[in-house]
Order: structure tokens, then C-alpha cells, then sequence
């Protein structure tokens, strides 16, 4: 080798360093056991504010609730703090990149998570970034259900996979509002023609298409002068939702004046019905209204119509009576 | 010679070493107790700087093709049907800040190095429709697709790397699945177009050095050279929570013109259809023309569901008029869902009413009128009936006494001519003495009322004189107590004299009384009227024989 002028030595050496880089470059150096030596993974926490959540439920049609979702994470293993402090202090433009993504969802929910994907400094203490989730819920959310939300996080591996962020998954829990929806049906009608004394009645039929167990208040406004109305002052519709009952019906009674003589009266009566929560009466849904025609129309007697009668009878027979006796004297 | 036994041994020490001893650096060392960390755990990490600080080994660790990140604006979007929703996205730094359309400078190293990497680097944009909706989705990115620049002049405005997406939604085709909240998803596609990577560019720090170059072409071989001359497609896609807001859609279809008669009731059905995007309740408002006397009743609130249809009733009053020859009436109907009551839908159809209205109250009092009058007739009668007979009985009907009716009956069975003739001036007669009867009695009653009238005239004459002559006694009666009391006489006589007088005017009037002549009628009606049946009779015999 001296002869052709080459170093054999230093030639070795060459050799040795290019199997070396070639050794360092590849993810199998040392059948993996140096990179596994150095591997570090990531960890997962998340944090909301549950109670912002309770007190203020997630109400069906209303605008995206938007609830803010602290990740914190951090990088472990054995020489994570000296891989993330390489990492973070040279250029190599490494970062911490998480992924979130909503997994489960209950079908009557639609949420999405923005930012999904979060680029954030290496860090191997607790370190947090920040996100958003958005909700929005349809009518066929049960109301004051907690249902849970689960939602993955992970991150893209670096470093040509000395550090990996594998998957967690955690929940949300959500709560959702009271949306009422009833259904009125009036079969036959909303006018009548009645008599004096004679009573109107209408059948109205309720359907809960709301989300929970309605108590429906309602009230008679405005009642006429000499007018009576009767209605129950409140119903309890089931919902379907749960399973119950979600129909009813509602009579309505009117009254129309009734005094000695030819009446012949017509009034519109209105109601108005408040859909309630059958649990908290104070949450309520907005006010609807419900009017009827009643026209009565006929003479009314004075009540002692049969008294009389019976008097003219006894008094005709007694009068025949007299005047036969009067003719065979 | 030593030199090379320095360099075999620190080959050994870097490379040999570590595959020996894995299993010692498992143990993670306790927190807050750094300084007792085993001398191994310090002797890995200086390797692992070292390694990561060779030229050439530190690209190992390094991201060859960064991915990108994404922000939208806003975040969440509010969408209604039919009108345009404007949102963008734009690609940031990891700082956040919005990145360029173009590369960077080329004279600085970043611009150097992208531009060898990349020959070309676009991104575009596209929706993907959420899945189980017939709703027809549009959207429009401006610009769809975006170039990064190379060659960017100097004083030129390089734009931000974002797009302006313009997004539609049509009502869904099937009514039976309405289209609400969902999360969108937008696709990018972002596209590199490497270059040459296997050498180092020109003005990288690399360039034209011996070393450098060499480590270079080790990178490409272990690295990034499989990328050289390829094009690469990096895909994400973007969450975006769309809020579907209600859009209330009702409609009508109202019935045909409907005639209905004066004061009548009705209930006028009214179809109703949701056609809007959801779940919706509507409340009613019904008026008419303004110098209309009708009286309406709006349908209850409705709710229903997309596509569902439902019949509600509009009640309707027709107004008291006597006679209306035909008026129509528009009947207008406002809609409105509850949860946006400004936005109203309104609808219309025809009421005619037409008819001749009497109103009850005046039948019924008409009727009591006539009642009364009917009731003061049959009194009346009553009452002169009892009166007349009171006066005179009244004549009876010839053909219904007895003996005149066996002489009818007789009469009939042989000649029925005569028989008629009889019965006839039966009839006569009877008229004729009605008319007498009625007179007789009337002039009876008359002379009956005239002779009291005059026996209360008499009798008030009487009075009128006894008062006088009281009125002159007293008179008389004060002159004398005055006399008397002047001339203190006896008061004894001068009482006498003054009752004296009352006596007699006393028996006076009930001599007057007692003379008053009392009418006994009965006794001498009776024997006039035989009088009268006695001549009839005879008048009768005559006519009869005059026939003959």
C-alpha cells in the first residue's frame, strides 16, 4: 500500500469515521438501541371550566358555545431535558406539534376544535397552549343531559423519531339547555255558536317536540265582562326523548253570559301558554298564544221557568175546576 | 501512529460504548436530584449534543418538509341559506403570523435554501361537502389556488398567503332531511416541486467546500435526496363548525273564496307547510279591510316540522247587517316564526258575505207584541162578553136549539131545499139579533154610565151646596160668637143653632138617595125580547106562506 502512495492507515481511518456517520445517519444504529436509549414521548392534560359549563347549559339552535380548552404537555424521558434543550436552542426548527381532534360526539352534537393543529415550543415541565372547542346542539338533545365529549390528542414525532408524542384521548363533559317546542292542533276548529248557558268547549291537542318534560302554564287574558273561562292552569307533556308521553289535550272551557233574555254575543278569548321545565319552572321557553270565537246566540230563561210552568198547570186545572162546579150549581 | 489510536479510541468511545450499555440508562433519574445523576447520564447527553452539533448529522433530526399551519377567520361560522358567508384561511408561522405568497429574500440564506428545495410550491383549496346532506353546498375560493413567488421586484407588495372562501347553501333537495349545524371540512393541498438536492446550492454556506460539500451528499443519501426532482402533495384539511341558522320558510295555500252568510260563525281551514330548514313554531296575525265588520280569530300557534304540512283554522264572524247584497272581504293572514318575528310571511284569500239578516232580538220582541196585543184582544172580548151578558144574555144560535134543531133535522130529511132556505134565515136572524143585541147592550151600558154620571153630578151638586150652606153657618156661627162675645150672652143656645143645620142637610141627602130610581133592565129586557121572538116568529109564518 506504501507503494501506491496511500496511507493505509489514514485511509482506514477515513473508512471507519464514513461507516460511523453512515451508522449515526441511520434510524438503525445499533439495531435501534441508541435511539431508543435517547426516546422521549410527550404527555397530555386538558383543562375547561366545568363550571362556566353547569351554570350556562348548551341550549339546542343557539350560537356555537364555545368552551377554551387548555392543553398542557410536556416531553419525558430519560434524557428528554437535554434532547429538548438541544432542540430548543439550536435551529433546527423543531416543535411540538399536537393534533387535536374530536372524536366522539353524541349524534345531536356537532363540534369542531380550532386551532386543531398547535405548534408550540419542546418543553419537558408542564407547558400549556391554548384552544377552542365549539359546540352547537340540535332539538334532540336530551336537556340537562351530561353527556361526554372525547377528544384525541398526539403529536407529530421528531427528530426522526427520538421524540414521539403518542395518542391520548380525554374527555369533555358538556351539559345541555331546555329547548321547548309544543305543538298545538286544533281539530275542530277554533269558533263555536253556542247558546246562553251553554258551554264551549275546545279540544286542543299538545305535542312535545322539545327535548325534556314540559309543564305548559296557561292563562286566560282578557276575559270579557260576563264571561267565564276554564282551562287547566298548567299540563305536564312527557318527552319522547325519554321516553314519555310527549301528548296531550287541553280543554278549554267558555262560558258565555247568561242572563233572562235574547242573547246574541260573539267574543274572541284569548290564552297565552308558557312552556316550562318540568323541574324548574323558571326556565322557560317564549310565550304563545291560542285565541277562540264564541258567538251565543238564543233566549235564556230566568230559571224558575219550570216553577211557573207547573203554577199555570195547577192554576188552569184549578180554574176549570171552579167553573164546572159554578155550571152544575 | 498515535494520532490514528486517538481516533480508533474515540470511534470506541462514541459508537462502541452505548451498544453496551442501554440498559444502564433506562433508569430516569428522580426529580430535584440532577446533581446525583450518574456520570453515564451526562456522558449520553454529551454524546447526544455532540451528535446532533456534527455537520451533516444534525439534519438527521431535522423536519425535511415542515408541515403547515393554519388559521381561519373567524373561527366559527354563522351561516344562513342563501346568503353569502365570507371566511379565510391563511397559512401562519408558528409565531402566528401570516406568511407570504412569496419566498424569502433570495439573498438571504432561508431564500437561498427554498429556493433550491423548491422549484415550485402552490396550494389549493377545496371543500368537501359534510356527508349525509342533500343541501346543495358552494363554495368559492378567491384565489382557488395559490403560487408562491419566486421573483418578487424590488418595492413589489407581496400578498399574504390566504384565501377568501365565499360560501353558499341552498335549502337541502329532500325536505325529510333538513340540513343543520356541521363541521366543514376544507381540503389544502399543498404541492412542492423539489429541485436538485443531491448538491448543495449556490451561496449556501456549504457551497464549494470539500468537506461540506461531502457531508451534504451524505444527507442527500440518508435524508432528503429521495426527494430530489419529485413532487411532493401534503394534504390537511380544516375543521370549520358551521352554524346552520333557522330559515323560516312557511307556506300557504289558502282556500278558495268561501261565501258565508250574515251573523254566521266559521272556521276557515288554512294549509300550512314548513318549507324552512328546521324545526319551527309560527305565530298568526289575521286582519281584514279596515271598514270591515268582521270578527277574526287567528289559528293557534303552529309548530312543525320541515316539510311537514298542517291545517289550521282562521275563525271567522260575519257582521249583523240587514241585508248585504254581496261584500267581499281580504283576508290577511301574517306569519311569523318566534324566534325571528320581524321577518313575517303573509298570505291572503277572499271572504263574500251576502244575505238578509233580521235580527232575533227583533222577532222576539215582535213576537212578545204581538202576544200581548193577541192577550189584550181575547180580554177585551172576555170582558165585553161578561159585561153583555151581564146586561142581557146573548141570543142563542136558532139552529142549535133543540127543538129547532129536530125541526131542521126533520126538515133536511124531506126537502133539503127548504131545509137550506130555513137554515139560512136561521143565520139571518141570527145576525140580525146580534147586531140588536149588541146595540141593545151597548145602548143599556151607555144609559147605565150616563144615569151614574149623573147621579155623580147630582151628588156632587149636593155637596157643593151643603158646603155652602156649612161655610155660611160657620160664617154665621163666628158672627154670633163675636156678638157674644160683646154682648157676654148665653154660648149654650148659640151651639144648638149651630149644629141644627148639619142634621138636616144630612137627611136631606139620603132622601135624595133613597129617590135616585134604580134601573132593573133584566125584568123588562126579557119581556121585550119575548116581545121581539114572538114578531120575529110571526114574520117568519109570513115569509114562509108568501113562499108557498
Amino acid at each position: 500500500m506504501r507503494n501506491v502512495g496511500i496511507n493505509f492507515k489514514t485511509l482506514l481511518l477515513f473508512l471507519i469515521l464514513l461507516l460511523g456517520l453512515l451508522i449515526m445517519h441511520s434510524p438503525l444504529s445499533f439495531g435501534g438501541k441508541l435511539k431508543d436509549i435517547f426516546e422521549c414521548t410527550g404527555q397530555f392534560e386538558i383543562d375547561y371550566d366545568y363550571d362556566a359549563l353547569i351554570n350556562n347549559p348548551i341550549t339546542p339552535f343557539d350560537s356555537p358555545y364555545e368552551i377554551p380548552i387548555t392543553i398542557r404537555h410536556k416531553i419525558v424521558g430519560s434524557y428528554a431535558e437535554a434532547i429538548v434543550d438541544r432542540y430548543n436552542s439550536q435551529n433546527t426548527d423543531l416543535f411540538a406539534r399536537i393534533h387535536v381532534e374530536i372524536i366522539e360526539c353524541p349524534s345531536w352534537c356537532k363540534a369542531s376544535v380550532f386551532p386543531d393543529f398547535i405548534v408550540t415550543n419542546l418543553s419537558a415541565d408542564w407547558s400549556s397552549v391554548n384552544t377552542f372547542l365549539y359546540i352547537t346542539v340540535d332539538e334532540n338533545a336530551p336537556a340537562f343531559n351530561k353527556e361526554t365529549l372525547k377528544i384525541k390528542l398526539w403529536g407529530d414525532s421528531i427528530g426522526n423519531g427520538i421524540l414521539t408524542i403518542p395518542e391520548s384521548v380525554k374527555d369533555v363533559q358538556i351539559l345541555t339547555g331546555f329547548a321547548p317546542i309544543i305543538k298545538f292542533s286544533t281539530p275542530e276548529g277554533v269558533s263555536r255558536l253556542v247558546e246562553p248557558g251553554e258551554t264551549a268547549y275546545f279540544d286542543v291537542e299538545l305535542e312535545n317536540y322539545g327535548n325534556g318534560k314540559t309543564v305548559v302554564l296557561s292563562e286566560a287574558v282578557n276575559v270579557p265582562e260576563g264571561w267565564n273561562v276554564e282551562v287547566l292552569s298548567s299540563i305536564t307533556l312527557g318527552s319522547e326523548k325519554f321516553g314519555d308521553n310527549p301528548k296531550k289535550t287541553l280543554r278549554f272551557s267558555i262560558h258565555p253570559p247568561y242572563s233572562f233574555g235574547y242573547h246574541d254575543e260573539r267574543q274572541i278569548i284569548e290564552y297565552k301558554l308558557i312552556p316550562t321545565y318540568f323541574n324548574d319552572i323558571n326556565v322557560s321557553g317564549e310565550e304563545l298564544k291560542l285565541s277562540f270565537i264564541v258567538q251565543s246566540r238564543g233566549f235564556s230563561t230566568p230559571g224558575f221557568e219550570s216553577i211557573a210552568i207547573i203554577t199555570i198547570i195547577i192554576g188552569f186545572v184549578l180554574i176549570k175546576k171552579l167553573r164546572s162546579k159554578e155550571e152544575k150549581s | 501512529m498515535r494520532f490514528t489510536r486517538y481516533i480508533t479510541l474515540s470511534i470506541i468511545v462514541l459508537f462502541i460504548i452505548p451498544s453496551f450499555i442501554p440498559s444502564c440508562m433506562a433508569a430516569t433519574p428522580e426529580d430535584g436530584k440532577d446533581n446525583e445523576r450518574p456520570v453515564t447520564d451526562l456522558i449520553m447527553e454529551t454524546i447526544f449534543k455532540m451528535g446532533t452539533a456534527i455537520p451533516g448529522v444534525g439534519w438527521y433530526h431535522q423536519e425535511f418538509i415542515p408541515p403547515s399551519f393554519y388559521k381561519v377567520t373567524p373561527e366559527v361560522i354563522d351561516l344562513e341559506y342563501f346568503n353569502e358567508t365570507v371566511f379565510e384561511i391563511a397559512e401562519i408561522w408558528p409565531d402566528g403570523t401570516i406568511k407570504k405568497a412569496a419566498f424569502q429574500p433570495p439573498d438571504t440564506p432561508q431564500g437561498i435554501m427554498e429556493r433550491h428545495l423548491y422549484i415550485g410550491q402552490t396550494f389549493a383549496f377545496e371543500l368537501i361537502p359534510p356527508e349525509n346532506t342533500s343541501a346543495n353546498w358552494l363554495a368559492y375560493f378567491e384565489p382557488d389556488v395559490i403560487e408562491m413567488a419566486r421573483d418578487i421586484k424590488e418595492g413589489q407588495e407581496v400578498p399574504d398567503l390566504k384565501t377568501k372562501c365565499r360560501l353558499y347553501l341552498e335549502l337541502p333537495a329532500d325536505e325529510n332531511y333538513p340540513q343543520q349545524d356541521t363541521v366543514l371540512q376544507i381540503k389544502i393541498t399543498r404541492k412542492d416541486i423539489s429541485g436538485n438536492l443531491w448538491i448543495p446550492p449556490k451561496g449556501h454556506p456549504v457551497y464549494g467546500k470539500g468537506f461540506g460539500s461531502i457531508m451534504w451528499i451524505f444527507g442527500a443519501i440518508t435524508v432528503w435526496g429521495k426527494y430530489s426532482g419529485t413532487t411532493e402533495y401534503i394534504y390537511n384539511n380544516i375543521s370549520i363548525l358551521v352554524r346552520v341558522n333557522k330559515h323560516h320558510k312557511p307556506s300557504f295555500i289558502p282556500p278558495e273564496p268561501i261565501k258565508i252568510n250574515e251573523n254566521e260563525v266559521k272556521s276557515v281551514p288554512v294549509e300550512i307547510q314548513n318549507l324552512g330548514s328546521h324545526i319551527d313554531t309560527f305565530n298568526f296575525r289575521v286582519y281584514t279591510d279596515l271598514d270591515s265588520d268582521l270578527v277574526l280569530s287567528p289559528p293557534p300557534a303552529l309548530t312543525l316540522k320541515p316539510g311537514d304540512k298542517a291545517t289550521v283554522s282562521v275563525g271567522i264572524s260575519s257582521p249583523q247587517i240587514l241585508h248585504d247584497p254581496g261584500s267581499v272581504h281580504n283576508i290577511i293572514i301574517e306569519m311569523y316564526s318566534i324566534d325571528q318575528p320581524e321577518n313575517i310571511f303573509s298570505n291572503s284569500f277572499t271572504v263574500t258575505t251576502a244575505g238578509v239578516y233580521i235580527s232575533p232580538f227583533a222577532i222576539y220582541y215582535l213576537m212578545i207584541f204581538i202576544i200581548f196585543i193577541f192577550i189584550v184582544v181575547v180580554f177585551y172580548k172576555t170582558i165585553k162578553d161578561r159585561l153583555f151578558n151581564k146586561v142581557y144574555k146573548k141570543p142563542e144560535k136558532p139552529w142549535k136549539i133543540t127543538e129547532e134543531k129536530e125541526y131542521l133535522e126533520k126538515l133536511k130529511e124531506k126537502d133539503k131545499e127548504k131545509y137550506n132556505g130555513t137554515l139560512e134565515m136561521m143565520k139571518d136572524e141570527y145576525k140580525s139579533s146580534l147586531l140588536w143585541y149588541s146595540s141593545y147592550c151597548k145602548y143599556l151600558l151607555k144609559e147605565n154610565k150616563r144615569r151614574k154620571q149623573k147621579k155623580k153630578t147630582k151628588k156632587t151638586d149636593e155637596k157643593e151646596a151643603r158646603n155652602f150652606f156649612l161655610d155660611l153657618f160657620k160664617k154665621k156661627d163666628k158672627e154670633y160668637k163675636e156678638t157674644k162675645e160683646k154682648k157676654k150672652k148665653e154660648p149654650v143656645e148659640l151651639k144648638k143653632s149651630e149644629t141644627k143645620p148639619v142634621k138636616k142637610e144630612k137627611i136631606v141627602e139620603t132622601e135624595v138617595l133613597k129617590e135616585e130610581p134604580v134601573i132593573k133592565p133584566k125584568v123588562d129586557l126579557k119581556a121585550e125580547e119575548e116581545r121581539r121572538k114572538k114578531e120575529r116568529a110571526i114574520e117568519k109564518i109570513k115569509k114562509q106562506q108568501n113562499r108557498k
